[in-house]
């Protein structure tokens, strides 16, 4: 998609768009041309309104301001139903007006091809049907729509034909209406998948983390109040929860980045809330973080030494004052080889794996601290079907182990298909609480409106 | 390997591309550029006096160019090795009365330590203000090199004058604490060795040592270091100190291996330079090392050219104005380049 609005050059091929060639685009000629893109993080200036954003991304930004110009605007807004007050500020709109925001901006620019880059990632069930029925409003006004999706049921469901991509080529592309979802799956990761997702064991009864009323201490993100839960050995807990509700903060205050404002957090009969990270992590608790680019790994660094960054409390390289260079790349190597990250050794970059290898490898090295219990934050963002699949099957076995799990994820499906129970996480409170085997609509409701039904 | 050609043939060109400006100055000039740069080159690579003028010029550079070196990996911008310099020599001299009791073979390393130590202190005032107050660094280490120098020129005017009392200089330092010419009748001292086994030592500290490491992580990405339990806070003391005390050796270095005597402008900007010694060294210990050479010997041959071709040495430091520039936009296309990286990286579905 790069390619396709000019961002990379082709290295060879073309392009052929509404019956012009082109061999290389731009960024210009390509809105110049009539194709719009949203990106997955949207750029917008915060401090503008609405109106005053889709005119900076105009061709005319005066012209865009004027009565006319505004009136073009509310026309739009009215004829595919982007529902949003464009005098509006956009610090103020939640995640989904926001996007719209972004759709109006490519639309009113005249884009004829919208390319969409993981538009539900960030959004509720209910908001993510709201899109989709936009789109098809707009399918039907003549707008070609290109929408990049890891969400095979989402793929199927809005798309007239499914295109997948596997390591840079196309698998497989066909109507949609005539391919199976395990057509689709097993296409993008090149084999059969296993059916049914992990298959999980039955929890123990030991309590392993206790967590007792605790709360942010304060920052600039969503706080937590008041939240506890106990999490048994063997047991997965999934915190379900739209992007902003608080999981920044809770994975923080869990993991030991930042220190709880109150409350107790008991791991074993052992209270660690005065504990760091480091500490944490010698006394069992292991932390995947939910951005492995900013968070987990240091990309100009080898990754013998990003092994360093997660592992160094447990003092296993130090001999005396030097580090254990051999040690480190040796266990360095036996996580490459088991994880199968393809194509690397220690002494490769952080920043030159792809993103699924990166997530195996910050994975490899967390579970290889031999933890008890597990805080994992979004896993699997932005990872193929295959590493999804490998991410799971490895915190099934954890449990199976007698381990534990906190998963913390924006991805309903992934919370779903993994979790012993699912606590809903919404404005900082737990709103919600299911079983295993809850149904999807019940959940995205308690997500979008912070009441159980 | 394409990479290590590539930053192997740009190191090379630095060299070689400031010697072409030096000749197109010198010719603006209306002077001989042949001249000029033949005795650039024999008054700092011709022979053993030529050598020998290179190392001591290179020495402060060296000690100085590590110690910033560490500050920036850490993601510390110290600035005040020019200050830090100073505090070294200053406190050296202070107690050298003190000092110079002690046998030779004890008085240079307490003279060290006393060096290190104050430099550390005028480096822990800049940490302090960072940490505890959210002062920028990069302010409060450039006010702090004007205080450490009118200080140093206040002393020498007043409390550490000279015995007779006439002129602005201190006394000479106790023999017992000058250090020992290695090759005489060259100016070759020992603290040239000191400062080549001080590269070797912050080498093993950067990238053999776990404290090395967390320091470099947190210069790295601040972000990923917290969330490995790294205290970026304590980090920042460590390289501030570490900066500080290989700063204030430097000074003691020139102090008690050239001047033997501190005096007002005691540093020609050393500290300054020092920090073109370590972007240009690309913040390694050995690239700072063969920067620290290169500039010590355009400063070294600066002064042959002034006094056998006539030429005015500010030639050189413009010479040293354009390599800062360059080595700065390089590093800042290689940031963009990382950075192009991690945006590709967020992008991948």
């Amino acid at each position: 998609m790069n390619v396709a609005f000019g961002f990379v050059r082709p290295d060879s091929g073309e392009i052929v768009f509404d019956g012009r060639r082109y061999a290389a685009m731009t960024p210009q000629a390509a809105m110049a041309a009539g194709i719009g893109m949203v990106h997955q993080h949207f750029k917008l200036v915060e401090e503008f309104t609405v109106a005053e954003n889709v005119a900076l991304g105009s061709a005319d930004y005066r012209e865009a301001l004027t009565p006319s110009g505004q009136s073009r605007l509310r026309t739009i807004i009215r004829d595919t139903g982007l529902e949003v007050d464009p005098r509006a500020r956009v610090e103020d709109l939640p995640v989904g007006l926001r996007q719209r925001v972004e759709i109006l901006k490519a639309l009113f620019r005249g884009s004829r091809l919208l390319i969409l880059d993981e538009p539900t990632a960030v959004l509720t069930p209910q908001e993510t049907e709201e899109l989709f029925r936009v789109l098809r409003r707009l399918r039907g006004q003549g707008t070609g729509i290109i929408l990049i999706t890891h969400k095979l049921g989402e793929a199927l469901d809005i798309s007239d034909r499914v295109t997948v991509l596997r390591q840079g080529r196309c698998v497989l592309s066909c109507p949609a209406a005539e391919v199976q979802q395990a057509r689709i799956a097993s296409a993008m990761v090149g084999r059969d998948l296993l059916t049914a997702g992990p298959v999980l064991p039955e929890p123990g009864d030991e309590v392993l983390l206790e967590v007792r009323n605790i709360s942010s201490a304060g920052g600039d993100q969503q706080p937590v109040l008041d939240i506890s839960f106990t999490l048994r050995a063997g047991e997965i807990l999934g915190i379900a929860g739209v992007e902003g509700n608080g999981q920044t903060a809770l994975a923080d205050i869990l993991a030991g980045v930042t220190p709880p404002g109150g409350g107790s957090l008991m791991l074993g009969d052992r209270e660690i809330s005065p504990l760091g990270v480091d500490g944490r992590l010698r006394e069992g608790l292991s932390h995947i973080p939910g951005d492995r680019q900013t968070q987990a790994l240091l990309l100009e660094f080898p990754l013998w030494e990003n092994m360093l960054l997660g592992r160094w409390p447990l003092g296993e390289f130090s001999r005396g004052p030097l580090l254990d260079v051999g040690g480190l790349a040796e266990v360095t190597r036996e996580a490459i080889g088991a994880y199968g990250i393809r194509g690397a050794t220690e002494r490769t970059l952080a920043m030159s794996l792809s993103g699924g290898n990166q997530q195996r490898f910050v994975v490899a090295r967390q579970m290889g601290a031999g933890p008890r219990v597990v805080v994992a934050v979004n896993p699997t963002r932005g990872l193929d079907v295959g590493a999804i699949e490998y991410v799971h099957a490895r915190l099934a076995e954890h449990c199976g182990r007698g381990g534990a799990v906190v998963l913390i994820s924006t991805d309903l499906d992934e919370v779903l298909a993994l979790s012993h129970r699912i606590l809903v996480l919404y404005r900082g409170r737990v709103a919600a609480e299911y079983p295993r085997g809850a149904r999807r609509e019940d959940v995205g409701l308690a997500m979008a409106t912070g009441r159980a039904s | 390997m394409n990479g290590r050609l590539g930053q192997l043939a740009g190191t090379l060109a630095f060299p070689l591309a400031g010697l072409a400006l030096i000749a197109g100055i010198i010719l603006l000039g209306g002077k001989s550029p042949a001249l000029g740069l033949a005795a650039l080159v024999s008054g700092s690579l011709g022979g053993a006096f030529a050598l020998a003028e290179t190392a001591i010029r290179a020495c402060p550079l060296l000690l100085a160019g590590l110690g910033v070196a560490v500050a920036f990996r850490a993601g510390v911008w110290n600035i005040g090795a020019e200050g830090q310099i100073y505090f070294g020599a200053l406190a050296v001299v202070a107690l050298a009365p003190v000092l110079g009791l002690l046998p030779a073979a004890a008085a240079v390393p307490a003279a060290f330590l006393v060096a290190a130590a104050a430099g550390g202190f005028w480096a822990w005032v800049p940490a302090f203000l960072r940490t505890r107050r959210g002062v920028q660094e990069v302010i409060s280490t450039i006010m702090l090199n004007f205080i450490a120098i009118q200080l140093v020129s206040w002393c020498v005017h007043g409390p550490l004058k000279e015995s007779s009392g006439q002129f602005p200089y201190s006394d000479e330092i106790p023999a017992s604490l000058m250090l020992p010419r290695l090759l005489p009748p060259t100016r070759l001292h020992l603290g040239v060795l000191f400062a080549v086994a001080a590269a070797a030592v912050v080498w093993v500290f950067l990238f053999r040592t776990l404290r090395g490491f967390q320091l470099r992580a947190v210069g790295a990405s601040p972000e990923a270091a917290a969330h490995a339990g790294i205290p970026t806070e304590r980090s920042v003391w460590e390289a501030m100190a570490v900066s500080g005390a290989l700063a204030g050796l430097a000074g003691a270095v020139q102090l008690m291996g050239v001047s033997h005597i501190l005096f007002e402008k005691f540093s020609p900007g050393y500290g300054y330079t020092a920090i073109a010694a370590a972007l240009l060294g690309g913040l390694h210990p050995v690239g700072v090392a063969l920067a620290s050479g290169l500039l010590g010997a355009l400063e070294a041959g600066a002064s042959a050219m002034q006094r056998e071709a006539g030429i005015s040495t500010v030639i050189v430091y413009l010479v040293q104005g354009v390599i800062i520039l360059s080595v700065a936009h390089q590093a800042a296309r290689r940031r963009a380049a990382t950075e192009a990286i991690r945006q590709r990286g967020a992008q991948e579905v």
